[in-house]
This record gives structure tokens, sequence and C-alpha cells, in this order.
């Protein structure tokens, strides 16, 4: 495929490179599929400018989130501030900017959180079954049987609303789909030949469970991903919103939007433009996850 | 069927225990006294008094005993009293009830009318105009911040255009006109966040069924597409529809805190937010209770309606 012609030896052009050998893996399919829908590819780029920015927050906003220019509340966007200013004078650019770093933090977070609790147990429960998956899987029950906002507001309820909290119960909230995904993917894995060749060698029951169950069953898991990382970050913000999440000063896009909430007579900008960076923020998340979906969907494979 | 549902009723027992127990402790689990936190500060000098309502709360008792009362009582309708006003939690519940209902039910209905033409356009012409109209719809819908999206709304039709007004609520029957004026808002809000998932589910339920053999024999009889897509294809799309409509009513009675919260609609999620606010955790335990079991009876029903629409379910 890269035979170089004009090469001294017949073996010298021959060489496959890191790349070439890239492009034919899976990974790489996976890559050429993505590259090749454009929206996916927009939403990536876009995702991508996002993350660094909420990161690089502290070195890259104009002004300190929390300092109070007293000369200038509740200014509409202008070339001093690009995204106005809040009721205390604090230019907003910056406090989204810091609202992103603590959302997007708390949302990877939770969703970090969900998979360390819910890959194991539903992996376990899918593989082992019998009691132990009959016990895990009513404890998922009884979890799910809250609706998802009702049972991270009682857990934050109960500890109080700060931002660790926010984390632990996102993550409780999370974590029996994900448990739920993972059991399926075992319980698929589990009926296969290969898992029976493996115990017939006398590969020991952990060695099963990690090397193979796990790692055939990581495509549904990663779609999980963004549809979790997307769930936290809204429900996070509607946490803040209600008061009960990231506490002021400290900026969340969520109550950010509160309290622009409070002074959307006067100064509607305020309560727009955090809720445009959780929607953009989110669109990119969804947008990832369906081509990601898409590309891992054994069923179109090969039909192109 | 029969067989189904009883399986079902089992799996839901030990369940309903979980459930019970985590609400159970969501007064114990807090850090510091109970009665101390009821009580708050009337009672920081009086010991004596601290004792003997704890006495009375039963909280000197071993905790399986304080949760035993606690639950047969509950489960003969006593929920107890509001520590705020000594009201019946029960009658406090039953007052906000019909708002959340109505708001539901007006929200479902909407989503409905919306939801069931646009997925079948998307789902049985993909990648047309309007299939990729419907799909920006469904992914902003599902990107957006509910309670961001009723603030726009707001924003838009009765701060800027002031047609509709902005917050409140009477109740149907004292004022039906402006009830319904008060009901658009949070109505099409939510109407808007649930139609969404709605929408993507019925198309990409609709490609599914597309793809299935009997279609194709259906067409090669010779059937009118009008009649493949009705008789054979929508039917048996509609049935996983069906459970994720019920999915979303059932989210929906729950109580949608956030949306009833920014339009002060005096519902069950709003109740809970604002005894949140006020520490008030006995009624917060009561209606965290009932939230659960409306949902999760809720999702019994449906899946007894998805067994009895698909035999296959039956079996499993």
């Amino acid at each position: 495929m890269n035979a170089d012609v004009n090469a001294e030896s017949p073996f010298e052009g021959a060489q496959e490179g890191f790349k070439d050998r890239f492009w034919q893996s899976q990974s790489g399919e996976l890559a050429k599929r993505i590259v090749a829908n454009r929206v996916a590819l927009g939403a990536f780029v876009v995702f991508f400018v996002i993350v660094p920015s909420a990161i690089l927050a502290p070195w890259i906003s104009p002004y300190d989130p929390y300092e109070m220019h007293h000369d200038a509340m509740l200014q509409p966007p202008s070339t001093r501030f690009p995204l106005g200013t809040d009721e205390l004078g604090r230019d907003l650019l910056s406090r989204v900017l810091h609202g992103g770093r603590v959302s997007l933090t708390i949302g990877f977070a939770a969703t970090i959180m969900a998979f360390v609790l819910g890959v194991p147990f539903g992996i376990i429960s899918g593989y082992v079954g019998g009691v132990v998956d009959d016990v895990i899987s009513r404890v998922s029950d009884a979890l799910l049987a809250f609706p998802p906002l009702l049972l991270a507001l009682v857990v934050v309820a109960v500890f109080g609303p700060k931002e660790h909290n926010v984390v632990i119960a996102l993550g409780i909230m999370s974590a029996p789909h994900v448990a739920r995904i993972a059991r399926a993917a075992a319980l698929v894995e589990k009926g296969k030949d290969y898992i029976l060749a493996a115990m017939c060698i006398g590969a020991s029951s952990w060695r099963i469970l990690w090397r193979h169950v796990l790692l055939n069953s990581m495509a549904p898991l990663i779609v999980q991903v963004s549809l979790t990382v997307s769930l936290c970050i809204l429900i996070e913000a509607a946490l803040s919103f209600l008061g009960l999440g990231v506490q002021p000063p400290t900026p969340s896009w969520g109550n950010l939007v509160q309290l622009g909430y409070s002074f959307v007579n006067r100064a509607m900008w305020y309560a727009v433009t955090p809720g445009v960076a959780i929607f953009i923020t989110v669109t990119c998340i969804n947008l990832m996850g369906d081509a990601l979906r898409d590309a891992l969907d054994p069923r179109l494979r090969g039909s192109r | 069927m029969a067989s189904y549902i009883v399986r079902r009723l089992q799996q839901m027992v030990p369940v309903l225990f979980l459930v019970s127990i985590l609400v159970f402790s969501i007064i114990h689990l807090i850090p510091g006294d109970p009665v101390l936190i009821m009580g708050g500060s009337l009672l920081q000098n009086r010991p004596e008094v601290v004792e003997q309502l704890r006495h009375q709360l039963g909280l000197d008792q071993p905790l399986y005993v304080q949760y035993l009362q606690w639950i047969t009582k509950a489960l003969r309708g006593d929920l107890g009293v509001s520590m705020w006003n000594q009201e019946p939690v029960t009658k406090i519940i039953l007052q906000r009830l019909p708002a959340t209902i109505e708001l539901a039910l007006v929200s479902m209905l909407m989503a409905l009318a919306v939801a069931i033409p646009g997925g079948i356009i998307s789902g049985v012409r993909p990648n047309s105009l309007l299939d990729r109209v419907v799909t920006v719809f469904v992914t902003m819908g599902m990107s957006m911040p509910g309670f961001w999206l009723g603030i726009m709304l707001m924003l838009l039709f009765a701060v800027r255009l002031k047609w509709l007004p902005p917050v409140g609520y009477v109740p149907i029957n004292q004022e039906p006109v402006r009830n319904l004026r008060y009901l658009v808002l949070p109505a099409t809000t939510l109407a808007i966040v649930i139609a969404a998932p709605m929408m993507r589910f019925l198309r990409s339920s609709l490609l599914e069924v597309a793809r299935m053999d009997y279609i194709t024999t259906a067409r090669a009889k010779g059937l009118s597409e009008r009649i493949v897509i009705v008789r054979h294809a929508l039917k048996n799309a509609l049935i996983p529809f069906i459970t994720v409509v019920g999915l979303e009513l059932a989210g929906l009675l729950a109580g949608v805190v956030v949306i009833e919260w920014v339009f002060g609609w005096p519902g069950m999620g709003w109740l809970i937010v604002d005894t949140i606010n006020r520490r008030n955790y006995s009624l917060l335990q009561s209606s965290v209770l009932l939230v659960a079991l409306v949902f999760l009876f809720m999702n019994l029903i449906v899946d007894i309606l998805y067994a009895f629409l698909d035999p296959r379910i039956r079996y499993e």
C-alpha cells in the first residue's frame, strides 16, 4: 500500500507506519466514521473548544469572577464587558467561564463515580447471576424508583449543598442506569462461546471478567458515558438553579441562571447567557454520543 | 398474562421495602439530632422539652421500632403532621396534587399532539427535509435545560410581548379561564421537553420496524404503502413508544420540580423544594415516599401494559 517504487531494496518502501496501521484498526474505523459525519465533527470541535476554555478559565478570564465593579452594575454587553455584568458589577464572561469549570468538573466527576459504582456491580450481576444478580438488581430498582432529579435533591437535602455532595448525589443517581447497561452487556457476552472456551482452558473467573467480558462490553458503555455526562450537567444545573447545588458566590452555570432569573425583567442577557452555554455544551455531547453510537452499531458495520 | 403480573408484583415487594428504608433514612441520616433539627431554635435551652419531644415522637426507641411504627402508620394512610404548622401531611399533599395532575395531563396531551405526527413523518421518510427539521428539534429539546427554556418562553411571551402572565396559579374550579392562562407557559415548556425524546424514540422505533421481514412481505403482497405503514409498521412501532409515553407521564405525575418552581405552579414538585428549603423534614419524608411510590407504580403499569401489547415479553 505504501510501497515506495524508488526504494533501494524491495523491503524498504513497504513499511507501514503507525498512521497506516491506525486507519486500518478498529479505532481507525471508528475515527473514519466520525470524521465522515460532519455534524459530529463540528460537535467534536466545539466541544474541544469549550472544555479547554473551562479548564483554563482562571487564565483566560478577562476579570476576576468575584471582583465587583461598582461603577458598572447590571450593564448590558459592551466592549468593556463582553457579556455584561451582574447585580454586583461582576463580569459575566468571567463568571460564565468559571461557572463552566465548576459545572463541567462536577459533571465529569459524577460520571466517573457513576461508572466506578455501576460497571463493577452491573458486570458482576450479569455474569454471576443467581442471588447476587437478584440483590443487586433490587437495589438498583429501588434507586430507579425515584425520578432522577428527586433522588439528587434528596441526597443534597440530607447532606448539605456542597459541591462534593452534588457529585455524590449525581453519581448515585446515574449509577443504576450504568449498572443496567453493564449487566445487559455482560449477559450477552456470557452466552458467547469464547467465554466457554476460556473457562475450558482454565482461565480464572477474574481473568474472564476483566479481560473478556468487560472489554467486549465497552461499546454500549462508551455510548452511556455521553448520556451520563449530559444528564449530570443538566441535573447539576437544575440543582444549582433551585439553590440546592453550587452555592453563590461560586459561579456555576445553574446558579448563574438562577440569579439572572431574579433580574429577568431588567437584564435579559444575565439569564440567557449561562443557559446558552449549557445548551451548546450538552448539544455537543449528545451529538458526539449519537455519532459514537452509530459508529459502534455492529449492524451497520461492513455496510459502507 | 396473570403469571407475568404476579411475577412482577413479587419482584416489587423487596423494591418497595428498600424504597421505604431509603426514605426513612432521610431524617436519620441528617447530621445532628433529629429532634433539634425538627424543633429548631425553639428548643435551644430547654433540655427537658427536648427529652419530652423525643419521647413523644418515639425517637428514643431503637431504629427498627421507629421504622415499623412509621411504616404501619403510613400503610394506614397516616403520614404524620407537618413540622411547620401541624397540619396533617395527607391534607397538604392532597391540596397540591390537583395542580400537578393538571399540568401533567395537559403537557402530555400537547406533547403527544406534536410527537406522534412528528415521529411518524420522521420515521416513515428518513432523511427528508421534515425529518431533518424534526431531528434538529429533537436534539435541541433534549439538550436544553428545562428551566432555561421556561425562562426563555417567559421572557418572550410574558415580559416582552405581555401576552401571558409570567407566574402564578389559580385553582381550576375557581377561575377556569385564568387558570388556563397561567397554565400555557409551563405546559408548553414541559411539552417541548418531553416531546423531544418521545419523537426520537418513535422515529427509531419505526426505522427498526421498517427493516423487519414482515414489512417486506406486506409490500410483496401488494398492499398499499398506507396500509403497510398504518396496519403493520405503526402498530408494532407504537408498542415501545407507549412505554416511553408511560415513563414520561410517570415522571410528570411525580411532579416536575424545576418547571413548577420557575412558574410558581404549586404542585408536588414545588412542594418538595419548598419543604427542603424550610427544613420541614417530616413533610419531606412523606412527600418523597409518595412520589417514589407513584413513580414505581406507574413503571409497573407501563411494564404490564407492554406485556399485554407484546405477547413475546410475557414469556421471558
